[in-house]
């Protein structure tokens, strides 16, 4: 159930949000890959789901943060295991960097 | 003002507490939960600093500081799945639950998991690694440099620490980084992600840099201002669950090494490689960074700055007069830096460096056992020791380090961060030929071909090593003095491969790398008084005031914390001796005690 519930937000949403990002993205190379800092919101923690739904439209548009929201909306599916997983400090793949 | 920092969950996980600007404790969870590389969240490490804070629990503490920004980061997260959609399915249904469950709740999570309800701060990744880098440095002012693997969107970093701010500048934006770029080797070269780069680096030098232009060609596109772009497609990092794949295969021309197959020339090659791009990339990034803030000292810190090669060919070159690499400078390191922003950025709090002197304490911050704790635990075990007083304990064991003993050493505060540097160690004789496959398939039960460290009286190192300035944690190499290296002969010269190792080099051989550097740590006596004094009394028996330093540990173990898990590696390794404290242990009477009632099965019981 939740796998599926995953493969709904997946293919659903974030695909969909890739594919339109891929279609405005110019071909170019710049001179530098040295950018000013972003520092939009490195201090924010959300507390609530409108918080985060905010905090995400502010910086990445309408879409992004639906997907975001409709993904942390599911809290309640992942939460005991997540607890759990984080507390065994286990790690997503053991042949790549902790990135994730 | 008490400021706990934390950084947790991704490899390393560390506390930290700050009082009135001191860094009055800070440890990483894996030396207490014996887990290598553990990214749990530390509880153990928090109520080891609120202890030695004098604190019975966390309310005592005025703010809690985490050293990155979780908003931020699953931004990346999300939107790097977006980018690579509709690859990245199985990534995602493992990343995705974690995220949603609890991570982006961060400031939720640590006060239920602390039972805390006062302010929490949260600071960008890599601005705690900057703040961790400048602010225990000794400059009143100094460009920062900081980089890693990855952080929320930045690689890499830098700007400028001055008086008791520090901002970031320009930023390196995920993918494109230098840190999973040598990961990704890390991973291609058969060892592990987040704890085999320094093997890599070890390799490198018995190596030929064959591969560095296709690196260049294919794999990196590198600016002037040592900023770049990688490219991405060769790699499987970003949504796959490994470093590397057959893409990547295809562009160096060999399948990854099966982390127990056989190292050949290729590999020493293909680690040479990899390390020469580095050093190029980050020369220029710090031509880059000195010509952008025209300032002339340096912090560093991030993973990256763990690369003691590279760090020195930042010196060697003379980009900026002075450096300083903050030793803890992965993600525990970011514990530090996040509680040090909260006391100078939140608080307005003055620093007042002495220009000479960090504020590190030598790297120990960690706990620390006194003798009567010692005798309890050695006592209640019924373990063999002797009680020898401060000159005789030197003297006995300097002796023994003569005579081709291996020894633990175990005295006073744990360090803090990845190197061993004299209260956690193991040391031998660095004269000695045999000593460094000795100790690596005896002791430490590792691969061959690495190099052991050098620990050198401060006020002695320039006779013994090409260095015009002290290196106390390990952060750089020097060549071994001239003087003191031995002429090759042609045959010696052209020896391939792990059998440049046979080759004795200098005087100093066990310490002494194939291409004759070695990675020091100098040891000042108003630091670290007892190692000092032992090493000095090294030097008057022997003329000699170098030591193998290596870290109290066995391959894939935290280094050790508690006199019961030195005594545990004593027994299970090939050491002669163990120095706990005061108390000189012999290998040779615990066997003998064995007999009745193994020692080790006693300590287990005792648990």
């Amino acid at each position: 159930m939740t796998r599926l519930w995953l493969r709904v937000l997946f293919f659903g949403l974030v695909v969909p949000i890739g594919l339109a990002r891929r279609w405005r993205r110019a071909p170019e190379r710049p001179e530098t890959m040295w950018l000013p800092v972003d520092g939009g919101g490195a201090d924010a923690a959300p507390k609530t789901l409108g918080e985060a739904f905010a905090f995400y439209r502010r910086r990445r548009g309408l879409g992004f943060a639906a997907a975001a929201w409709l993904l942390l909306a599911s809290r309640p599916l992942f939460r005991t295991r997540s607890a759990e997983r984080l507390r065994r400090g286990e790690r997503i793949s053991p042949f790549i960097y902790d990135q994730f | 003002m008490k400021i706990l920092g934390i950084s947790a969950f991704y490899h390393d996980s560390a506390a930290c507490l700050v009082e009135d600007g001191r860094i009055a404790a800070a440890a990483q969870e894996e030396r207490f939960t014996r887990r290598k590389n553990d990214s749990s969240f530390p509880a153990h490490a928090v109520r080891y600093c609120l202890r030695e804070g004098g604190l019975d629990d966390v309310r005592g503490v005025d703010c809690v500081a985490f050293y990155e920004s979780p908003a931020l980061r699953f931004e990346r997260i999300l939107a790097t799945f977006a980018d690579a959609a509709p690859r990245g399915f199985d990534a995602f249904a493992r990343v995705a639950p974690l995220w949603a469950g609890e991570k982006l709740w961060m400031e939720d999570f640590i006060r239920r998991t602390l039972g805390y309800d006062g302010p929490v701060r949260f600071y960008e990744h890599h601005l705690s690694h900057a703040a961790s880098a400048f602010f225990p440095s000794p400059f009143a002012e100094a460009a920062v440099l900081t980089l890693d693997g990855v952080g929320e969107w930045a690689t890499g970093s830098f700007g400028v620490g001055r008086g008791s701010r520090v901002e970031l500048r320009r930023e390196l934006r995920y993918p494109h980084s230098l840190g999973l770029l040598y990961s990704a080797f890390t991973h291609h070269l058969g060892f592990e992600v987040n704890s085999g780069e320094y093997k890599v680096m070890g390799l490198a030098p018995y190596g030929e840099p064959r591969y560095a232009e296709t690196i260049l060609s294919r794999l990196v596109d590198l600016r002037a201002d040592g900023s770049f772009t990688l490219e991405t497609s060769a790699f499987d990092y970003t949504t796959g669950l490994a470093m590397t794949g057959p893409a990547f295969a295809d562009v160096v021309g060999m399948p990854r090494r099966e982390p127990d197959a056989p190292l050949e020339q290729r590999h020493m090659d293909l680690a040479r490689s990899i390390q020469e791009v580095t050093n190029e990339i980050v020369l220029r990034m710090a031509r880059y960074v000195r010509s952008e803030t025209g300032l002339d000292s340096l912090c560093l810190a991030g993973g990256v700055a763990l690369n003691c090669v590279a760090n020195s060919r930042v010196l060697e070159e003379r980009i900026f007069d002075r450096v300083w690499v903050q030793p803890a400078a992965g993600d525990a390191g970011g514990a530090v830096g996040a509680a040090l922003l909260a006391w100078h950025h939140e608080h307005g709090a003055e620093r007042a460096p002495d220009g000479r002197s960090d504020t590190m304490q030598g790297a120990l911050l960690g706990p620390s056992f006194s003798d009567e704790e010692v005798r309890y635990f050695l006592e209640s075990h019924r373990i063999p020791h002797g009680a020898l007083d401060r000159d005789d304990l030197l003297a006995e064991t300097a002796e023994l380090l003569d005579r081709g003993a291996v020894v633990g050493w175990f005295q006073g505060r744990m360090e803090f961060g990845p190197r061993a540097l004299g209260a956690r160690s193991i040391l031998g004789d660095a004269r000695s030929a045999a000593m460094q496959s000795t100790l690596n398939l005896k002791i430490k039960f590792r691969e061959s071909f690495r190099p052991f460290a050098p620990a050198v009286l401060e006020e002695q190192a320039a006779e013994w090593f090409e260095v015009d300035r002290p290196s106390p944690y390990m952060l750089f190499t020097a060549q071994v003095a001239r003087d003191r290296t031995i002429a090759t002969t042609p045959e010696e010269d052209a020896l391939f491969g792990i059998d440049k190792l046979k080759v004795r080099r200098s005087e100093i051989p066990a310490v002494t790398h194939v291409d004759g550097s070695a990675r020091l740590q100098t040891v000042a006596r108003d630091v670290n008084p007892l190692f000092h004094d032992l090493l000095r009394a090294f030097a008057d028996l022997t003329g000699c005031p170098v030591v193998i330093n290596t870290s109290f540990n066995v391959r894939d173990e935290p280094i050790v914390c508690t006199p019961e898990d030195a005594f545990r590696c004593f027994m299970r390794t090939g050491m002669d001796y163990l120095v706990l404290g005061p108390f000189l242990l012999d290998k040779r009477a615990q066997v003998a005690a064995s007999v009745a009632a193994p020692p080790h099965e006693a300590v287990e019981a005792g648990r």
